[in-house]
């Protein structure tokens, strides 16, 4: 259904690896299920993370979004790269998970997380411009906060973000550079 | 424990601040868990029919009307569960920003529902849908209508309608329109 809503280009990303895959679960190829979890969980995870702040909340979310894609599998065409459906399907949970995340009362750091960073006491500096970073990024409106995350965390073109975050690619420019201009002023005196 | 995502990307100290940015945002998050891809399919066995059809309808509303407030949907949950096929007492109000997006959500699950069947649609079928979306419109903060105030039938038959289309497309449940309540007539032209 997402791919319903997009360009017709069918032909040109049939041949994408992932889009071979989700060909063989329309087909009832279980195993292409796990192949593209076990391709796609990490970069997954990365996005996630970076907009939960949380392992945990990350590696839930993820889990629904490949639930959400298996389900949508029979409805499947490949109109756009994959990469491009994935992250469509990412970006709606996670704004949903935004909203729940603001009705809670706390934040949701896992312990473990905590601990693992104050364990590990090599490079402070290192530590305080990760974690400033990380806190002025979680400040950024969700819209500059995905686009810059899918530039350069996931390495996807204005086009690809323009699709998912279905907006123009000059929107997406826009959205690049302010998050930028914000970031560079929260870490200007520590970098 | 996590490795930070800094510790594995060397960084020239004296690097620019858009460098410094742009290694901070392309550094790695914490490795995935070997067992993830188990737990995942574990959890997807473990859905149960009713979360599958819920997964659709979050689908469908997400692709039309997205994003979705979450009481938009989880009231709807709740309402199924407990009643099993709606009937008249589902009651869910809109905020009227909401509302051009469920018409086009009804208007084009309807059109595609249609389209999944392999079945024509009827001349001015969708256009229908969209007018009872817009019949129980309530603006936030203005007096509700009286007629529609607690009145559960005419919300209802609207996702009735969407709920409908949603297991049509999955080809489990309802296999046909829902009728349209007698009691939303009168408001109809």
């Amino acid at each position: 259904l997402i791919a319903a809503t997009m360009p017709s280009a069918e032909s040109s990303h049939a041949d994408d690896p992932d889009a071979k895959l989700m060909q063989r679960l329309q087909q009832g190829d279980e195993q292409a299920f796990d192949e593209i979890v076990r391709h796609w969980q990490q970069p997954l995870i990365n996005y996630l993370c970076r907009s939960l702040r949380s392992y945990q909340h990350a590696e839930d979310v993820a889990q629904m979004v490949f639930i959400r894609l298996y389900k949508a599998a029979p409805n499947y065409t490949p109109s756009a790269r994959f990469s491009t459906y994935l992250f469509q399907i990412a970006r709606h949970l996670l704004i949903n998970a935004y909203r729940q995340e603001q009705r809670k009362p706390l934040d949701t750091v896992d312990p473990g997380e905590l601990q693992a960073i104050t364990d590990d006491s090599s490079d402070r500096r290192v530590r305080e411009i990760e974690e400033v970073f990380a806190q002025a990024l979680h400040k950024l409106p969700e819209n500059q906060r995905t686009a810059i995350l899918l530039l350069k965390q996931q390495e996807l073109s204005y086009l690809e973000i323009a699709a998912i975050m279905d907006c123009t690619e000059g929107a997406v420019k826009t959205w690049i550079f302010r998050a930028r201009q914000f970031l560079k002023q929260e870490l200007k005196d520590l970098v | 424990m996590q490795e930070s995502p800094m510790h594995r990307i060397p960084q020239p100290p004296t690097a620019p601040l858009d460098v410094q940015i742009d290694v901070l945002l392309a550094a790695p998050g914490p490795p995935v868990r070997p067992d993830f891809a188990a737990r995942t399919r574990a959890r997807l066995d473990a859905l149960s029919g009713q979360d599958l059809v819920d997964l659709e309808i979050d689908a469908l509303l997400r692709q039309r009307v997205a994003p979705v407030q979450p009481w938009f949907l989880a009231r709807i949950r709740s309402q199924l569960r407990t009643q099993g096929q709606p009937a008249d007492g589902i009651l869910v109000r809109f905020p009227a920003l909401l509302w051009g997006g469920v018409a086009a959500a009804a208007a084009l699950l309807l059109a595609t529902a249609w389209f999944a069947l392999e079945r024509p649609a009827p001349a001015g079928f969708a256009d229908q849908v969209a007018a009872r979306v817009e019949l129980v419109e309530v603006h936030p903060g203005a007096p509700e209508p009286p007629v529609l105030g607690d009145s559960l039938a005419h919300e209802s038959a609207i996702f009735l309608e969407i709920l409908t289309l949603a297991s049509n497309l999955r080809g489990t449940g309802v296999s046909t329109i829902a009728p349209m309540p007698e009691s939303l007539a009168p408001f109809l032209q």
